[in-house]
């Protein structure tokens, strides 16, 4: 059995959590709650002939009043990083999150997630906004956690490439 | 047991110390008070795998990672991941054998039934012993994500507020710029009559008209203008663009423009200048804007001037600085209403009728160039404000 180990990155409240359910197959809850500390899930895969166990590490989320322990990065394998398409803001701290992870981990595999894809209406942000990200070998993609759209595929996409020699 | 999968770093390994002696027994009063605790305890082996001590608390069963009875040392972060990232530092902690016991941050597991658990763990090094005690915290949790839930959920209504407030904005900014859009038509219109118009009565209500359209255009234009300062859109007028206009003449025309108010009032505007003033003065200044600030001042002064009384426009060239400085003889300045004076939508009181935002335009379009306005003399000594602006070479 292969394991690896993913972290969620991203501002407060862009649906790390509830991405983590849906990886798991958890119920969707609408309410907000926030992540203390971090959570860990476990979600198993069979991809391209092998067993794959993914231990997901929901990190709680940064702001001014809490930041992502540098340390809680170590041993990762990939990570995802959570943009919450509806706040402009969480943008620009992804970007910084990934810039401090791949200083810390270097150039490993990692996807960026448009999240909250289902409100279209009050989308903040452009493909102009994205540029910074343009190049760096992570996908782009958006993502529903509450109706799952783009999420599994999202999860398995990186799954593969972890596996990718 | 399984053998230990991996994950991208291994756990952490460090030399095996010299073998520790036996644990101590556990009495079966000590156990049951633990058990009640539900604190799970471990011993690290000097293999560096980890044992149960003390029978296990029930919600340890619950752990989906905790498939089996453990009565084998296992590796500690096979079940429990997240202590992969603190074990180094109580290592350090059990490899000096004392010191005060450490805690972890807290962090959450899922059981089987679909609840979560807080979990806390503690290294600490007793009687040459290894012990790694895990505990839930539970209210510990609870009390971290009330304090942070609601602070958070402010921070998010702070930023949802924000966003309403920047769309009236925008709303209030377009009808202001339509507003003005007549206004051209009705000076044109205002103009034809001056020229047609029969006898001196006609004269004076037309020219009444005019320089009423001309306060209006001004304080339209004037609400733009700090609506453009807050707007850091390219748009917006660099700070760094440092245009020049002849400061003596623009008073002249401001004056000269203002003459009739100050006749219809009854009340006198003259002007000084200091000995040796240069024609022309040059100075770091927009020159509509320039004009702006001067209006606004004299059109203030003129508010307060008493009947029959001197409204007094001094320029002074002050080495690098051009001082202009607006005297009335009306009640002065409260001296409570000082440190808001330049601040925006101060009304009320002794500003009646007004916008609240004359002053403060002055003051950040003064501030941009680079120059600055004060309030010189308060209340009981007549109105007194000056600008200063700094000298300039004339814009090619």
């Amino acid at each position: 059995m292969i394991q690896r180990k993913i972290c969620l990155l991203g501002s407060f409240a862009v649906g790390k959590t509830s991405l983590a359910a849906r990886f798991v197959d958890r119920p969707f809850s609408g309410r907000y709650l926030t992540t203390i500390g971090v959570r860990i899930d476990r979600k198993r895969l069979h991809l391209a002939g092998q067993d794959l166990t993914l231990l997901l590490w929901d990190m709680a989320g940064e702001d001014r009043f809490q930041r992502v322990e540098a340390s809680y990065l170590r041993g990762s394998a990939g990570y995802l990083l959570v943009v919450d398409g509806t706040r402009r803001s969480t943008l620009d701290q992804a970007l910084l999150l990934h810039e401090r992870a791949q200083g810390l981990l270097g150039p490993i595999p990692y996807s960026l997630l448009l999240n909250k894809a289902d409100l279209a209406k009050d989308w903040e942000i452009s493909d102009a906004d994205l540029s910074p990200f343009e190049g760096q070998g992570g996908p782009i993609v958006r993502t529903s956690a509450k109706t799952g759209d783009h999420v599994d595929e999202a999860l398995h996409e990186l799954a593969h490439r972890l596996l990718t020699p | 047991m399984a053998s230990s999968p991996t994950t991208g770093a291994a756990p952490a390994s460090p030399p095996s110390p010299p073998s520790p002696p036996p644990p101590p027994p556990v009495d079966s009063l000590a156990a049951a008070v633990l058990a009640a605790q539900q604190v799970l305890i471990l011993r690290r082996t000097q293999f560096g795998s980890f044992e149960i001590l003390a029978p296990a608390p029930a919600w340890l069963a619950r752990l989906a990672t905790f498939p089996t009875a453990l009565d084998k040392p296992f590796p500690i972060t096979d079940r429990f991941p997240f202590l992969e990232v603190w074990l180094p530092e109580a290592e350090e902690l059990w490899r000096s054998g004392t010191g005060a016991p450490i805690h972890s941050s807290l962090w959450t597991e899922p059981t089987r039934d679909g609840t979560d658990l807080h979990l806390e763990a503690t290294a600490l090094p007793l009687q040459q012993q290894s012990l790694l005690l895990i505990r839930r915290a539970d209210a510990e949790h609870t009390a971290r994500q009330q304090v942070l839930q609601l602070a958070r959920e402010r921070m998010l209504d702070h930023e949802r507020l924000l966003e309403e407030i920047s769309a009236k904005e925008i709303l209030l900014h377009c009808i202001i710029h339509d507003l003005a859009g007549p206004l051209a038509g009705i000076q044109g219109c205002l103009e034809i009559l001056a020229n047609r118009a029969r006898d001196a009565e006609d004269t004076e209500f037309v020219q009444l008209g005019l320089l009423q359209a001309g306060r209006q255009q001004r304080l339209i234009r004037t609400i733009l203008d700090v609506f453009a300062s807050h707007d850091p859109s390219p748009q917006a007028p660099s700070p760094q663009v440092q245009p020049s206009h002849d400061l003596i003449t623009c008073v002249d025309d401001v004056v000269e423009g203002l003459r009739p108010a100050f006749l219809a009032k009854g009340a006198r505007l003259q002007t000084l200048r200091s000995e040796g003033l240069q024609r022309p003065g040059w100075v770091v200044a927009e020159a509509s804007r320039l004009e702006r600030v001067l209006y606004n001042l004299l059109e203030n002064a003129l508010r307060f001037a008493p009947v029959a009384s001197t409204v007094t426009v001094h320029l002074h060239d002050d080495g690098q600085w051009m001082e202009v400085t607006v005297t009335d003889e009306g009640p002065g300045v409260a001296p409570e209403v000082l440190p808001q004076l330049f601040q925006q939508f101060i009304t009320g009181g002794r500003w009646p009728g007004k916008s609240g935002l004359g002053l403060f335009f002055c003051r950040i379009t003064l501030e941009r160039w680079g120059g600055n306005i004060a309030c010189v003399a308060t209340e009981g000594t007549g109105g007194r404000f000056r600008i200063r602006l700094r000298k300039a070479s004339p814009t090619p």
